[in-house]
């Protein structure tokens, strides 16, 4: 209980911050049409994605089956970040793309806005890192790479996937793995779609 | 009569999903299940998938109380493997808040269009018009999309490749001309939709608990 | 009122040359004006330099005089008043609608125009109902035909009654059925009193209702043509394609999902020969094609006889699979040679690292027939090619498809553009009434141009 609290202070926290620090941005309407854009894509292909990832689990286990297909869960936050190229947009693309996810019937339900929020936060993080100077390759997977914390944290409490500590750590590196893999094809796509 | 309106039916949802996360009482637990899925008895066969998708995950949720949580008192004996009382409240558990969160997303979803919702969050909890705008346009774009998917997946099959994307790659030689494609036609909306004053938009916020009669007419009007 | 003095335009700061050089145009209250002028001489340009865009949006080089009734649009003020004051209705439709339903469409505009929630619905019912689509109000855009995204387009810019109108390309990729109505709608929103200026390059589509016709060339605004020819289309004298052995045969095939929606009899397709399949939008045509390349089933198989072939998406871009266009063209090189292959692409030294995507529109056409080709050079099947295409960027499709057939492919493609019947088809089929009935390609053009409210001398 002490642990989750905490938690929900430093999320908050962040969110404030960066908040605050964007609030100079001006959005137009084309970069809000891309995150509506990039929303649908995610939310629709997350939906079948379930179904790849628990074939890969039967077949792989938890820890390959978080390294091989977790990061697609992450790639929105890169994706629209390389495409629309100001702050907040990683933490708009990945939440707008939970929320759209929430809205079409699933068995996640709102479960998908809460990760979502959480993993576009720990996104947003990679290029607020880098001043918001950068959003290459190397942000771009640091971007997918560190959603995995928060992810694999909510799952831990939903599902009480609590694992022994050295276990912990190969899952938790599968999925920053994962992330880092799948930031790297979000921007490897978001180059040549906005050149 | 009158009806809750979006941002209350919002704050409900995301509260009972956040108390799936929390709670660790199983009669709590199993209380607001109950309830949750009992909202949407009613319309339960515009969600029966969400229902069986559940079922299914249910499978890994047991698999995973058997390997993690088989301690204390032994039960019953399947197939010579001891199925102990841990694992059965730590699948209960699990279970429940499953439930819990399909039930409360399922309501909420049957109770409102996209675009009410878009609107309603707009205007009663304050989004900014630009990210409520992003959800609409999405729902806009979502058959769309799902037919330009379609189009590229017989394309893939036509050259002899994958229909689905199983590798990185794969995945990458999909999203590219779908968000290329999309790219563009997001970019000319955006073009349009500034020439139609969206920066003009000034929205009059307003909380409200339920929607009365008119107001519900007006808004649903609107439609999906 | 629209009033334009020597009007310079151009998309970049670092290129330098403009794209319109001085254009002037005058348009008065009520009038209806034409903008015409071949693809590339800059007519789309001058409307995103005339309503602001270019300048506060694409960060482009506008300087001259712009006036729309009052307005000062290259202002920043002028900018943000505008669109209370003018409605513009873009190309494309799938490049403009917003929101899921026509209703939330209508209503987006008005409120963001400040009209209340109530007085917005009302008023939206109200312009629906005129413009045809009460039924479909609360439905997905998505359920609308063609014609019908077009009309809500239109209603969308007009529903809060601005008084200059300007649409770009209003006819582009529409049968002629909603060709038609699209001409209606102009000449009534004329006879309420707007005032209308319409990019076309097909101006003889609105000779009725015009008033005037600005020419546009090489940048260049001036020369106003008081008459638009359209003189009765000759029958070309062109080169008849020798057909060779039968690569496609068709007998007894209904096609349909689940549902029949179209009826065969017969149809077939020689080597080297270029066949239309005709019809208004929703006929069934691309439902054809996909249950010939195989990718629906039919609701009743009849005999289908054909060599391999490879369908060809509306999309060119969902043909590429590859990141460069070498890959792409080593993977097409089944039923030709890679070397045959790139030798036909006639940008390949230049291109070959590059990815197929970053082409520009016309290379990647012709690498995504390249494509087909590659795979099939009996029989290719192309849905649509000429949507969206303006003349200059048809030319470069026939260039592309003459090629192909005078290889000896034979060609099937989907249409409802007379052009593409009148300059290209060898044959044509016609959907009548669900079926498929063979026709001369150029008295159906000519019919279709009938349809569409051309008046030939």
């Amino acid at each position: 209980m002490i642990i989750e609290a905490i938690s929900a202070v430093i999320i908050v926290v962040i969110a404030l911050l960066l908040y605050l620090g964007g609030r100079r941005v001006r959005y137009t309407s084309v970069d809000y049409t891309v995150i509506g854009l990039v929303g649908v894509v995610f939310g629709v292909v997350f939906v079948p994605w379930w179904t790849v990832y628990y074939i890969v689990k039967a077949v792989a286990g938890p820890v390959g089956a978080r390294l091989a297909t977790y990061g697609l869960w992450f790639m929105a936050a890169p994706m629209a970040a390389v495409l629309v190229r100001k702050p907040m947009s990683a933490l708009l693309g990945e939440t707008v793309a939970g929320l759209i996810e929430s809205l079409i019937p699933t068995a996640g339900g709102f479960t998908n806005l809460i990760y979502g929020f959480a993993q576009g936060l720990a996104s947003e993080l990679a290029y607020a890192a880098g001043l918001y100077r950068s959003y290459g390759p190397v942000v771009s997977a640091l971007a997918g790479g560190l959603a995995a914390f928060p992810a694999v944290a909510l799952d831990a409490v939903l599902f009480g996937d609590i694992y022994p500590w050295d276990y912990m750590t190969w899952i938790i590196l599968g999925a920053f793995v994962s992330g880092l893999i799948y930031g790297l094809v979000a921007y490897l796509v978001g180059r040549v779609v906005r050149p | 009569m009158s009806k809750l309106s979006v941002s209350a039916a919002f704050i409900i949802t995301l509260t009972l999903t956040s108390l799936a996360f929390i709670l660790d009482d199983l009669l709590a637990l199993a209380l607001l299940s109950t309830l949750s899925f009992a909202l949407t008895v009613k319309n339960i066969k515009k969600v029966k998938w969400v229902y069986l998708l559940l079922l299914i995950s249910l499978i890994g949720v047991l698999v995973n109380a058997l390997m993690f949580s088989n301690k204390g008192e032994t039960i019953l004996m399947v197939f010579g493997l001891p199925v102990r009382w841990g694992a059965v409240i730590a699948f209960a558990k699990v279970s429940l808040k499953l439930l819990l969160i399909a039930g409360a997303g399922s309501w909420f979803i049957l109770s409102y269009t996209p675009l009410e919702v878009a609107r309603g969050l707009e205007r009663e909890l304050g989004l900014p018009k630009g990210v409520s705008f992003s959800v609409a346009y999405a729902f806009r774009l979502m058959p769309l999309l799902a037919r330009d998917f379609k189009e590229i997946q017989d394309m893939r099959v036509q050259r002899g490749r994958r229909r689905i994307p199983l590798t990185p790659m794969d995945l990458a030689s999909m999203l590219t001309p779908l968000l290329r494609v999309g790219y563009e036609r997001a970019f000319w909306t955006g073009v349009a939709v500034e020439l139609r004053g969206f920066r003009l938009r000034r929205v009059k916020r307003e909380f409200k608990l339920f929607y009365k009669n008119g107001e519900l007419q007006d808004f649903s009007a609107v439609g999906a | 009122m629209l009033r334009v003095r020597e009007l310079r335009a151009g998309y970049t700061t670092r290129s330098g040359r403009a794209v319109i050089e001085g254009a002037s145009l005058e348009v008065g209250d009520g009038e209806v004006a034409l903008l015409t002028g071949p693809s590339g001489s800059g007519k789309t340009t001058i409307i995103l330099a005339i309503t602001g865009v270019l300048k506060f949006l694409m960060n482009g080089v506008v300087s001259g005089v712009v006036e729309l009734d009052g307005l000062n649009p290259l202002s920043p003020e002028g900018f943000s008043k505008l669109p209370a004051e003018v409605g513009v209705v873009l190309q494309d439709p799938d490049k403009q609608i917003a929101m899921p339903t026509p209703m939330g469409e209508l209503v987006f505009t008005l409120e963001n125009l400040g009209y209340s929630t109530r007085e917005a619905v009302e008023r939206s019912i109200r312009v629906l109902g005129r413009f045809g689509l009460a039924g479909k109000a609360s439905q997905h855009v998505e359920d609308l035909s063609l014609g019908e995204k077009r009309k809500l387009t239109i209603a969308s810019a007009i529903v809060h009654e601005p008084g200059l109108v300007i649409l770009d390309e209003p006819t582009a990729s529409l049968d002629p059925w909603s060709t038609r109505s699209v001409v209606e709608l102009v000449s009534s929103m004329k006879k309420s009193g707007s005032t209308i200026l319409v990019v076309e390059h097909k101006p003889f589509y609105f000779k009725s209702v015009a008033d005037k016709v600005f020419a546009v060339e090489k940048g260049r605004v001036g020369r106003v043509e008081p008459d638009i020819g359209t003189s009765y289309p000759r029958r070309n004298e062109r080169r008849r394609r020798s057909a060779g052995r039968t690569v496609l045969r068709v007998e007894d095939l209904v096609a349909g999902y689940g549902q029949p929606i179209l009826t065969v009899e017969e149809l077939h397709v020689s080597e080297g020969e270029v066949v239309a399949v005709v019809g208004p939008n929703g006929s069934g045509k691309t439902t054809l094609l996909k249950t010939i390349a195989g990718f629906i089933k039919p609701v009743r198989q009849g005999r289908v006889e054909k060599a391999s072939c490879f369908y060809l998406p509306q999309h060119p871009d969902f043909t590429f699979i590859s990141t460069t266009v070498e890959k792409e063209l080593r993977d097409a090189a089944r039923s030709v040679g890679f070397s045959e292959l790139a030798s036909l692409f006639p940008w390949f030294e230049q291109a070959r690292r590059a990815n197929p995507f970053t082409l520009s529109h016309g290379q990647r056409r012709w690498l995504a027939n390249l494509v087909a080709y590659g795979y099939s050079r009996k029989l290719i099947l192309m849905d649509e090619p000429s949507t969206g295409l303006d003349d200059n960027m048809l030319r470069e499709l026939e260039r592309i498809v003459d090629t192909l057939a005078s290889r000896g492919a034979g060609i099937l493609v989907s249409t409802h553009d007379p052009r593409l019947l009148m300059d290209l088809a060898d044959r044509a089929y016609s959907v009548e009434g669900g079926r498929l009935v063979e026709r001369d390609p150029v008295d159906l053009a000519i019919e279709m141009y009938r349809v569409a409210g051309v008046r030939f001398e």
